[in-house]
Parts: C-alpha cells; structure tokens; sequence
C-alpha cells in the first residue's frame, strides 16, 4: 500500500467511523457513540472531526431557533397588541367604492357639488372593477344610481388605480414574509433527524 | 526567580502524570469556549438520548457534566496528558448517558410497534451502505459514475438533490474537507450534508429489501 492510499484509506476510515457517530447519536445509540468516541482519543483528526460536526448541529440549532424565537414574539404581538397587524389584515380585503370615496374627502378632492354624493358613496361596500377604465366607472356609477360631475369620476378613477397599485405592493411584500414564515416554520425541526431536516446553510 | 521543589516532593511517575493529567483538565474546563463547545456537545446527547426536553435539558446536560467530574478525576492516570480531553470526557458522558437510559427505560417490556419499525428500517447497516458507496469509489473512480449499473441502480433510490451530494462524494473518495471545497461550504456542513443523504439512501435500501422479501 502507496503512502498516498493509506493516507486515502485514513481518511476515509474516519469519514465512516464519523457517519456512524452522526447516526448513533440521531438514533440515541450510545454504545456506538462511546465506540466512536474511544476510538477519537488516539486520533486528533476524528475528534477534531466530531468538534465540528457538534459545532454545525448547534449552528442549525441556532438558525432555526432564531427563526422559532421571531415567530414566538410575532404570535405574542398578536395575542396582545392586534390592532398592530390590523393594517395587514385590512389590506388582503378588496377594494371597495367606499374606500376610495374615503381617500378622496381625506384628500379633500371632492367639490362642494358632489359632497353629497360623497357622503352617500362613503359607506358603500361594493367592490371595484378589476379594470378601473372609464368605461368600467361609467357602468359603475349607473350602477350604484348616483348623479355626481365628470370631475368627480375622473378623481374616483386616479384615487382607485392609485389605492389598487399600492395594495398590490402591500400584498406583494406580505406574500413574500407569508413564504419566508412558512419556510421558517418548515425547518424549524430537530437538526439531527436526518430524513426530516431541510439544509439550513445552502 | 523559580524555586525547585524539595527533593522528597518529587511526585514518583504516575503521580506526576496524574497532576499533569489534572491541571491540563481543570485548564481546559476553565477555557469558556472548551467548557460551552462541550456542555453544547452534552445537550445535544441528552436530548437525542431523550433524557429531556425544553429547558431541563440544560439542567441535565449540566448533571451529566458534574457526573463526568466525578468519574473522570479518579482516572486521570488512563488519560494520555500529550492529547486533548474532549473525546476521553465525552466517552465518560456518553457512558454516563447510556446508564441514565437503562434506569429510566423499563427493565422488562414488550416490543412496541415503533421498535419493530426501527429494526426493519435497519436492514442495511451505517456500515453497509458507506462501504458500498466507497466500494463503487475504489473500482469506478475515474469513470462517470452513471455508466455503473451498480452505481446507478443505488443511487437511482434517492431524489436527484441526494444524488448530486452522493455522486460528488463517491468522486472525491468520501472525504468531507474535499467535498466541502466543491460545495464551496464549510467541511462539517459538507459533512452533514453527505451524512442526511446516506441516511436516506440507507433507509431506501432497507424498504427495497424488505420489500423483495
């Protein structure tokens, strides 16, 4: 035997007697785990092996438990402060006629001729057009039977695409932290339970 | 200016190494980030030994460290003072933790259900299904692993993501810090990598096994 294939041979003699520590301890078999162990105390390179493998579990651990520990503060913040996430849980709703009469008074783009139009529209529940074109406000405003100026339709039209674009960013970001809370809470299992584990360092 | 100790204080050779033995411990014991890496390393077997879950693992972990104290220090002349003590005292805890197990455990009982399981997931040994990845490695080494029947029928058990890891451990010899370099991660990360892959790999062969009996 070459000095170069003992040296292979060593190496891979550890990264098995390594293997079957991992999987003793997964399994809790402990008489393989103190084997492993003895056979670490004469050989540097396999404890020093063992050190680092422990040291990835805990960095695992840690990874998961900080997402574990974010998830367990937004659970309380929840339970004990949801006027907090009143704002999220608003913005999932449609939009409605009544919204975007709101922004217009806030706005203050409602002229004297149409406030009371405005107050009548303000409470409306009925959802918007998908498309907001004129044709679509057009066929809205006969539908809800109001008479208010072209003005009026021209800024109700501008506030609901304006009010639409933003609630489709909102629902973009919130989408987006939905997926990476779900994921977190994927992975948030036991490090050394090989079969169930996602790779937390990719 | 350093003083010799009086000649009828010379401690004989066993004593000595015993001293030795004990001052390198208690200095490795007071190194903060020795003592954290190994009550990190005791958690980790208590908790995979079921000894305890949530916060009492920690209180255990620190148990089962007094306990290694208490078993090792009468020992210090089996401990070879040129090395480092981590593995001679984790042998200690994981004999201590083996014992713990046996008290808790129920000395006489039937087989659950979930045992039976467990011994048929374990058709094919740790051993087995490392020696045959390194098997394919020693007659197949230069050759693209996927022309090997054998190779590939193996590997054929697993998704594509443990196929990749597999094959690119079969190609570097199972070397963890080699691996590592071509995942360009860490050698340990690497290691754990590799090591959930053959975990798969081995429970898929011993459902094929089984399977065919």
């Amino acid at each position: 035997m070459t000095i170069d294939n003992e040296g292979r041979q060593r190496v891979l003699m550890n990264e098995k007697a390594l293997y079957r520590y991992s999987s003793a301890l997964a399994r809790g078999d402990f008489d393989t785990l103190e084997a492993v162990l003895h056979a670490a105390e004469q050989d540097p390179a396999l404890e020093q092996m063992i050190l680092e493998l422990h040291a990835e579990y805990t960095l695992e651990e840690d990874t998961l438990q900080a997402g574990t520990d974010v998830e367990l503060v937004r659970g309380l913040l929840r339970e004990h402060i949801p006027s907090a996430f009143a704002e999220e849980e608003s913005i999932v709703q449609p939009l409605t006629v009544g919204n975007v009469v709101a922004r217009l008074e806030v706005d203050r783009k409602v002229a004297e001729g149409d406030q009371q139009v405005a107050r009548h529209l303000r409470d409306s529940q009925r959802v918007l057009p998908e498309i907001v074109n004129a044709r679509a406000i057009g066929a809205l405003a006969r539908e809800l039977g109001v008479a208010a100026s072209d003005r009026f339709w021209r800024a109700f039209r501008d506030t609901a695409v304006m009010l639409g674009l933003g609630r489709s960013q909102n629902e973009m970001r919130l989408a987006a932290a939905r997926e990476q809370r779900a994921q977190r809470t994927q992975a948030g299992r036991k490090p050394s339970q090989p079969d169930t584990d996602q790779e937390v360092s990719e | 200016m350093r003083q010799e100790p009086p000649e009828h204080n010379q401690p004989t050779s066993q004593n000595s190494e015993s001293v030795t033995g004990q001052a390198l411990l208690f200095q490795f014991l007071e190194d903060e980030k020795e003592a954290s890496a190994l009550l990190g390393i005791l958690r980790s077997y208590v908790r995979n030994a079921d000894l305890a879950t949530g916060d009492a693992v920690e209180v255990v972990a620190y148990e089962v460290l007094s306990d290694v104290m208490v078993e090792a220090l009468p020992r210090l002349d089996r401990f070879d003072p040129t090395r480092s003590p981590r593995a001679w005292l984790l042998g200690f805890a994981a004999n201590i933790i083996k014992r713990r197990k046996a008290n808790v455990a129920h000395p006489k009982r039937e087989v659950s259900i979930r045992e039976v399981g467990d011994q048929a997931d374990r058709e094919v040994s740790d051993d087995d299904i490392f020696d045959r990845l390194a098997a394919i490695e020693e007659t197949d080494l230069s050759a693209d692993i996927a022309s090997s029947e054998a190779a590939a029928s193996l590997l054929m058990l697993v998704a594509e993501q443990d196929r990749h890891i597999l094959r690119l451990a079969v190609v570097h010899g199972l070397d963890g810090a080699a691996l590592g370099q071509v995942l360009g991660v860490r050698p340990a990360t690497a290691r754990v990598r590799l090591h959930r892959a053959l975990e798969r790999l081995r429970k898929a062969c011993s459902t094929t096994m089984e399977g065919s009996k």
